[in-house]
């Protein structure tokens, strides 16, 4: 690796974790906004103007919180958790690709930190570990809440994870890569949501697993307040419960801009940003895109948290496997079909 | 800069490996044997094997595992405690150790000696390497592969049979009967669903 490329990785790491951890911060502020717009209240109002501190008020409270530990509980595991819960969605950062490539004097250099064929895999594979976290804190705080929380969280993570993982292989058929600056790249001509029907159908199932996966309403029955305290984090205080909550919040982002890259076209704007001549300027418009669509999803996330109230856990086995799996699956084969007969 | 990486990973799996074996409570071992397939999944990157590398996290890591710790939770085990025999538990790891040595000795020979960066799946690098080793799994060594299949399926055979030694129905029910009709006449005053205190360690 030269000097240049590691300069440009570690500049790469900067800014996109940067924003990643900025978004985060940014959306729990606007969680409890939109909230109290929701229920027609002010919302956090006292701390700077708007209330645009409040996550830095949070962040310096949870650091001097007390740190407690349930007697009985797994020491190794209970302090684990946490940061096995957040370093799944950092790490997906990786392969996100924020911007289009920038191209100078000739070379390319991509978008995204490390921009490896295996992508896809690699997405799957961080987004399949991320489970650890919640269930190994439940298991670890010796709480039979919490222990319940996280049973409930690892089976349905599991069981969305299949629809979820088929909906992304609908899109692989199409792009005919793993790569994910390519899979955005093919889609600039056609987003793949109006792909109609495959993309459509793929974009509606990814959505619904992805508010499973980062176990957000109306699926969060892993911390289900009326039946389970607050179900894996029962136990947690100060700043092993705000790793929990920064990892849920990273993972948003991590899913909206995962969203954004496999069903609407990454950075791309109806060929308008495609065209712009000057890299820079191209690079920093698709950046720009690319944030305003993932903000376009963080704020959905956050709406229909405050507005569907939760399943019940019957209701959402049933939705997982007895609809999304079958019609995801059903979806691959048509998609499959449709690339092989040259339709698509 | 790939001697010092290759070693701190090797290094990992080792420790997590051994942590895996020495461990009493299931749940770390558990969470060790994790990590150990993160060290592993790190080599195979460090080979040239992106591909396997992410099959080893997607596969072992996020499903196998995963299913496993859920069941470990739900089955409330105890602290494993050390085994009545010594007998066995010295002559094992010593045979274990000889049969590695063996497999130390034989397996960069092998065709499949993937680590040696000599076998057929050499460039299996990128995306590109995802069709080489369908090709190699499904071409050359189909025979294989279903083979292993078969042995999966004998394994599940088994466990089935090892856990359902106890035939016959009737003899179950009447002991479930036994089992309901004893419980109701203690009363149980600590309910088994907990988490990691059951293992009845004063932390």
């Amino acid at each position: 690796m030269t000097t240049a490329a590691l300069i440009a990785t570690l500049v790469k790491i900067a800014v996109f974790f940067g924003i990643t951890i900025s978004l985060a911060a940014v959306s729990t502020l606007f969680e409890r906004k939109i909230s109290a717009w929701i229920q027609q209240r002010y919302g956090p109002n006292r701390v700077g103007p708007w209330g645009v501190l409040q996550p830095l008020a949070d962040g310096l409270k949870f650091i001097f919180k007390e740190e407690v530990a349930p007697a009985g509980a797994n020491r190794l595991l209970f302090r684990l958790a946490p940061a096995m819960a957040a370093a799944p969605a950092f790490m997906t950062v990786a392969v996100v690709p924020f911007t289009f490539p920038l191209i100078l004097d000739g070379t390319r250099i991509p978008m995204a930190i490390a921009d490896i064929d295996i992508g896809v895999l690699f997405f799957m594979a961080m987004g399949s570990l991320a489970v650890y976290g919640i269930m190994l804190g439940g298991w670890a705080s010796n709480n039979k809440y919490s222990l319940l929380g996280g049973l409930r969280s690892s089976a349905q993570m599991i069981s969305y994870e299949l629809a979820m993982m088929v909906s992304v292989i609908t899109v692989l058929t199409l792009a005919g890569s793993m790569n994910l600056t390519r899979i955005f790249e093919a889609q600039i001509p056609l987003w793949n949501i109006a792909v109609f029907p495959v993309g459509t159908i793929a974009f509606g199932i990814f959505l619904i697993a992805a508010f499973a996966e980062t176990n957000r309403h109306p699926f969060d029955l892993a911390e289900c307040e009326t039946e389970l305290v607050g179900g894996f984090h029962t136990e947690y205080s100060s700043m092993k419960f705000a790793l929990f909550f920064l990892g849920e919040y990273s993972a948003m982002v991590m899913m909206s801009g995962l969203i954004t890259t496999f069903f609407l076209g990454g950075p791309s704007l109806f060929g308008l940003v495609n065209g712009i001549e000057d890299p820079w300027i191209k690079v920093l418009a698709g950046l720009g895109v690319f944030l305003a669509k993932v903000c376009f999803f963080l704020f959905l996330f956050i709406w229909v948290r405050w507005t569907i109230p939760r399943f019940r856990w019957d209701q959402l086995m049933h939705l997982g496997w007895k609809l999304l799996l079958p019609l995801s699956l059903a979806n691959l084969l048509l998609a499959g079909t449709l690339v092989a007969t040259g339709v698509l | 800069m790939a001697l010092p990486v290759f070693l701190i990973l090797a290094a990992g799996a080792v420790f997590f490996a051994a942590n895996v074996v020495l461990r009493r409570n299931p749940a770390e071992c558990a969470v060790h044997l994790v990590g150990s397939f993160f060290c592993l999944a790190g080599i195979y990157l460090m080979i040239g094997f992106p591909f396997l590398a992410a099959l080893q996290l997607l596969v072992y890591a996020g499903a196998i595992m995963v299913l496993f710790l859920f069941v470990i939770m739900l089955l409330d085990l105890r602290r494993e405690e050390p085994r009545e025999n010594p007998r066995i538990s010295t002559i094992a790891p010593l045979a274990m150790g000889l049969l590695f040595g063996l497999l130390a000795v034989v397996l960069p020979d092998m065709p499949v000696a993937v680590a040696t960066g000599r076998g057929a799946v050499a460039g299996a690098g990128g995306a590109e390497g995802g069709k080489e080793l369908a090709n190699y799994l499904f071409g050359r060594h189909l025979l294989t592969f279903e083979a292993t299949s078969l042995l999966l399926l004998a394994g599940i055979f088994g466990v089935v049979v090892l856990a359902k030694r106890r035939t016959s129905r009737k003899a179950d029910l009447e002991r479930l009967l036994e089992n309901i009709e004893a419980e109701s006449r203690t009363e149980r005053k600590e309910p088994p669903l907990v988490g990691a205190g059951s293992e009845g360690v004063a932390s």
